[in-house]
């Protein structure tokens, strides 16, 4: 990752793609960190330990639990799960957040 | 991980939360670490570059946490709070609604708190006013009155003393840093053709320094303005009423002359309202010295201010060796007088501190009463309560949120009786401070108020009652185990042997105060009722009496002052509703009197062999305008006259002392006053109470008012035809001013009110005691009942059963009322024994009636056992209706 080619990131838009993340397993920080920047390609620019409080935020709302946990390395880690009003708040934040690319790709794409 | 961190984990031991959230972090944080080096390491990087550049990415660990756990610590509180503001919304709805299903109960509860808090807060605040606060002059405790007395004679109490005395205790004194004599008297002002009678104080200039207080405008008196005659510098101080009254608060006051019969003096100073404790109603302060006083009369009262290293008891017995040396110096007019240093505070609060402080004593029996009476009603609705809190709690509510709920209760009904009775009190406040002044001679009263600490004292009771009697049977209502409590269906509660007794001992407790209070107010009525039957030696009914003072040149010499009399009396009895009208020096029941020696013909004895009596000067038809009886001899009539055989009027009191079983007419006696002058015996009449209603029997005599016109000041007592009081009062002022329209008549009032003044204080005493018995005997009377038919509601199935094996009614009813009577004459055992203990502090407030009076003691017991009965009557009959197959049938 680069220091001169990231973006930073929009508010509250760490914590929508950390609910993606976990929509598809359960898992622990370092593997949503790393999904992240799969998924990214490096393009966003962070501090890792961001996605540490994005997801104990999470998890004080209530969309996220967690649980000690061993890894496949056999190492104790607190792995974090979707709850039931997680998914449903992506669903709904994924919606929003379409509408709100459309939106602006409308108006910045020269009609 | 430290070894510590495992042996931890490995027992299973846990942190505190903050440090275990704390660890969880830097576990999470560490394992982030290692496992980005390790990608970083895959990738090329040495194991030192790879860890440098996994905690550059990550950003500070350190930071991070503090962050985290300060936002996490932040979040638990905030939710918390709203936790408890939810469960307090919550078990207040509960509470509510709660109270709300028994209305009863709700309101005697609420009604017994205000009163109680309400009563009490009242007195309370009254007390604080009138006894708590110090008095509003630098150093009060510094501050005395000096008295003169003389055991010998019979005047112990605070007698003024002589002004030439004052001279020299002055001189004398070290003890002492300030000395000022002080003499009020009433003088008239003229006012825009107006004559008007107020009270000043001839003052020596010292007094304002000896008081410490400055005045409000100008300055007060010099030195140099104290010397000569009385008033021969034309200064005034005025007190800040009569500016405010007299001078409409005129900002300029300051060298305007007031108008008085004779001189115009200058207003030098005004006082503040502050000196209103020490001088109440007084007009102003004329400067003296007393430089011209002789050693013959007593009525100068001395301020003093002490020095300082000294005490109380230090100048006391300075003063007593002053007095010492007096009495030899000037036996004939010293001999047995001495010296009374009284603490100022004592001077201005003595008076009502005992009557105050037994109200404060009913009040605070009656909050007991009130408290005990709470206890009880918390207890029986707690006992009944026990199915429900043993459901709730099988429910899975916790012990502590149930024993939450119950006491949120009682702090509710607490709450909402504090706050009805605080505005009970507030009305209360008020009432006596527009109510007693009238009356009586309360200082200080008007500053009543319900104060905040009078508002916080209250605040506590209610409080610590609520909690006290919430907590305590929320807990008595887990003591015995839940299960049990089911399986009994709860009918079994609240029987225990325990809660009986506990039960048991609140009626007696309640009983035993009650009769506390009932006896108090017993003997309290019954002496204020032997005050009222009291023979005054007067009959108060359809009399008017108004005084007048004769000032100025025009009275300057005895022939003004006879001729004005006379021409008044002659004037006034002309009236058609009037009949009979006469003047007298000081009116009965009035606590004034003038105080001389006489003694029989023969060779004049030493001073201390003197007997004592009181003097008046009397005018026209006195004694049938004051309905006094004569007994022997005759009245006085025009014929004794200025230069006629000198006569005398004496009472049976004087005669008594002087020829016991002897007719005094035609004795003769040799008067002290000014010069010694034999006088004839003419006439005795009854002994009239003069100093108070309970003062009686002192021997006293009349002279008539042409052979003696000695006083300035003459009270015209008239008597009218029954109805006409109002009318003849108007046309007795016009009379008189038609003689003198620079006379003002003061004080004009009929005898009934001067009477019904003089015995104010006992009768509101006896009565806001009576009051407060009332309530505790209701209170008393409620909780009987409320103890007796919760019991019977227990024990229905139990009589059922009795009455299903052969017991007759009646039987079971005289039981239930067997079980009451005991109760009651425990209580009364105890509170009889309580109260012949404690009625020593009433002695002062008893008049003829002994602090063990036997009438009270038989009376009030046998009144608070008939209520018992009474109130145990409903749940006795209650008890006997119980029909067996019904109670069975419950089982």
């Amino acid at each position: 990752m680069g220091d001169n080619e990231t973006l930073d990131l929009l508010r509250g838009t760490l914590d929508l793609l950390v609910l993606k993340a976990l929509a598809s397993e359960p898992m622990h920080g370092y593997a949503v960190s790393k999904w992240l920047r799969e998924r990214t390609k490096g393009l966003l620019g962070v501090e890792e330990s961001a996605l540490y409080q994005s997801l104990h935020r999470l998890e004080r709302r209530g969309v996220v639990e967690s649980e000690w946990g061993i890894t496949e390395t056999n190492r104790r880690a607190k792995i974090y799960t979707l709850t039931t009003r997680g998914r449903q708040q992506l669903k709904a934040e994924v919606e929003n957040w379409r509408l709100y690319a459309e939106a602006v790709r409308l108006v910045l794409t020269p009609a | 991980m430290s070894t510590a961190g495992k042996l931890r984990r490995l027992l299973r031991i846990p942190l505190p939360p903050r440090q275990q959230a704390s660890a969880d972090l830097v576990e999470e944080f560490e394992l982030h670490l290692e496992m980005r080096a390790a990608e970083l390491e895959a990738e090329g990087l040495s194991p030192e570059a790879a860890r440098q550049e996994a905690l550059r990415l990550f950003g500070d660990p350190e930071r991070v946490r503090r962050e985290m756990l300060r936002t996490a610590t932040r979040h638990v509180r905030e939710q918390r709070g709203r936790e408890a503001v939810w469960n307090m919304v919550r078990d207040i709805r509960y509470a509510t609604r709660s109270l709300l299903r028994s209305p009863a109960f709700t309101a005697v509860a609420v009604a017994t708190l205000a009163l109680g808090i309400g009563a009490n807060t009242a007195i309370f605040s009254v007390v604080d006013a009138v006894l708590l606060e110090r008095l509003p002059v630098p150093e009060p405790d510094r501050l005395a009155m000096i008295y003169e007395a003389n055991e010998a004679r019979g005047v112990t109490e605070r007698n003024p003393g002589n002004p030439a005395n004052f001279r020299d205790w002055r001189d004398r004194s070290e003890a002492f840093q300030w000395m000022a004599a002080i003499f009020t008297m009433p003088t008239t002002v003229l006012s825009g053709g107006e004559a008007q009678q107020v009270p000043m104080q001839l003052a020596h200039p010292d007094l304002f320094s000896a008081l410490g207080v400055a005045p409000r405008l100008g300055r007060t008196f010099s030195p140099e303005e104290g010397v000569g005659e009385a008033g021969a510098a034309p200064v005034v101080v005025i007190s800040h009423d009569f500016w405010r009254d007299h001078f409409g608060g005129d900002p300029d006051v300051l060298g305007k002359r007031l108008e008085l019969l004779g001189s115009r003096p200058e207003v030098i100073g005004v006082m503040g309202p502050e000196l209103e404790f020490f001088a109440p109603d007084l007009a102003f302060w004329m400067p003296t010295d007393y430089e011209w006083a002789s050693r013959r009369g007593r009525f100068t009262r001395v301020v003093a201010r002490l020095a300082p290293g000294y005490s109380m008891e230090a100048a006391q017995s300075e003063m007593e060796r002053i007095m010492a040396g007096l009495r030899e110096e000037h036996p004939d007019n010293n001999a047995e007088w001495t010296a009374n240093v009284v603490p100022l505070d004592e001077v201005v609060k003595g008076d009502v501190r005992p009557a105050l402080l037994v109200l404060l004593g009913a009040v605070g029996v009656l909050l007991l009463v009130t408290c005990v009476n709470m206890a009880n009603l918390l207890l029986v609705r707690a006992a009944s309560r026990r199915t429900e809190v043993a459901v709730r709690a099988s429910l899975g509510a916790g012990r502590g949120r149930i024993i939450r709920g119950l006491l949120t209760e009682s702090l509710l009904l607490s709450a909402v009786g504090g706050a009805v009775g605080v505005a009970l009190a507030f009305v209360v406040t008020r009432v006596l401070v527009v109510a007693l002044p009238t009356s009586l001679n309360v200082p200080r009263l008007d500053q009543a108020t319900v104060d905040p600490g009078v508002l916080g004292f209250a605040a506590l009771i209610t409080l610590v009652t609520g909690a006290l009697f919430g907590l305590a049977p929320a807990l008595d209502a887990f003591r015995t185990d839940l299960i049990g409590q089911l399986r009994e269906g709860g009918r079994g509660g609240g029987g225990g042997h325990r809660a009986r007794r506990v039960r048991s001992a609140i009626v007696v407790g309640e009983v035993a105060l009650s009769l506390m209070l009932l006896i108090g107010a017993g003997l309290l009525l019954r002496s204020f009722v032997e005050l009222r039957r009291t023979d005054l030696g007067i009959e108060a009914q359809d009399v008017i009496t108004g005084q007048v003072t004769m000032q100025g040149e025009r009275y300057s010499a005895g022939q003004g002052r006879i001729a004005f009399m006379d021409q008044a009396i002659e004037s006034i009895v002309t009236l058609p509703e009037v009949r009979a009208a006469g003047a007298i020096s000081w009116l009965p029941l009035s606590g004034l009197w003038s105080g001389d020696s006489y003694y029989l013909p023969g060779p004049r004895p030493a001073q201390a062999d003197m007997l004592p009596t009181e003097v008046q000067a009397v005018e026209g038809d006195i004694f049938q305008a004051l309905g006094v009886p004569l007994l022997r001899g005759r009245r006085f009539t025009e014929a004794d006259a200025p230069g006629a055989p000198e006569v005398v009027i004496i009472n049976q009191a004087l005669a008594d002392q002087s020829w016991p079983g002897e007719d005094p007419i035609g004795k003769r006696i040799i008067l002290t006053w000014g010069e010694d002058t034999e006088l004839e015996v003419v006439g005795m009449v009854a002994n009239v109470r003069q100093r108070g209603v309970a003062e009686q029997g002192h021997p006293g005599l009349y002279r008539p008012h042409a052979q003696f016109p000695e006083f300035g000041s003459m009270s015209i007592v008239v008597r009218a035809r029954p109805g006409s009081e109002g009318s003849v009062a108007r046309q007795v002022v016009s009379r008189i001013q038609d003689i003198d329209p620079n006379m003002a008549v003061a004080k004009v009032t009929t005898l009934r009110d001067v009477v019904a003044e003089a015995i104010a204080q006992p009768r509101l005493t006896s009565f806001v005691v009576a009051a407060f018995a009332a309530l505790a005997l209701l209170l008393a009377a409620l909780g009987i009942y409320g103890v007796l038919a919760y019991a019977v509601s227990l024990r229905s199935q139990e009589l059922g059963l009795r009455q299903a094996l052969g017991a007759r009614s009646a039987e079971v009813a005289r039981m239930v009322l067997l079980d009451a009577l005991k109760l009651a004459v425990i209580g009364v055992a105890i509170g009889g024994v309580a109260a012949a203990l404690g009625a020593r502090i009433l002695s002062t407030q008893l008049y003829q009636v002994s602090p063990r009076d036997p009438v009270v003691f038989i009376g009030m017991p046998a009144l608070l056992l008939a209520i018992a009965l009474a109130a145990a009557a409903i749940p006795a009959l209650r008890a006997a209706r119980v029909r067996p197959t019904l109670a069975i049938r419950e089982e």
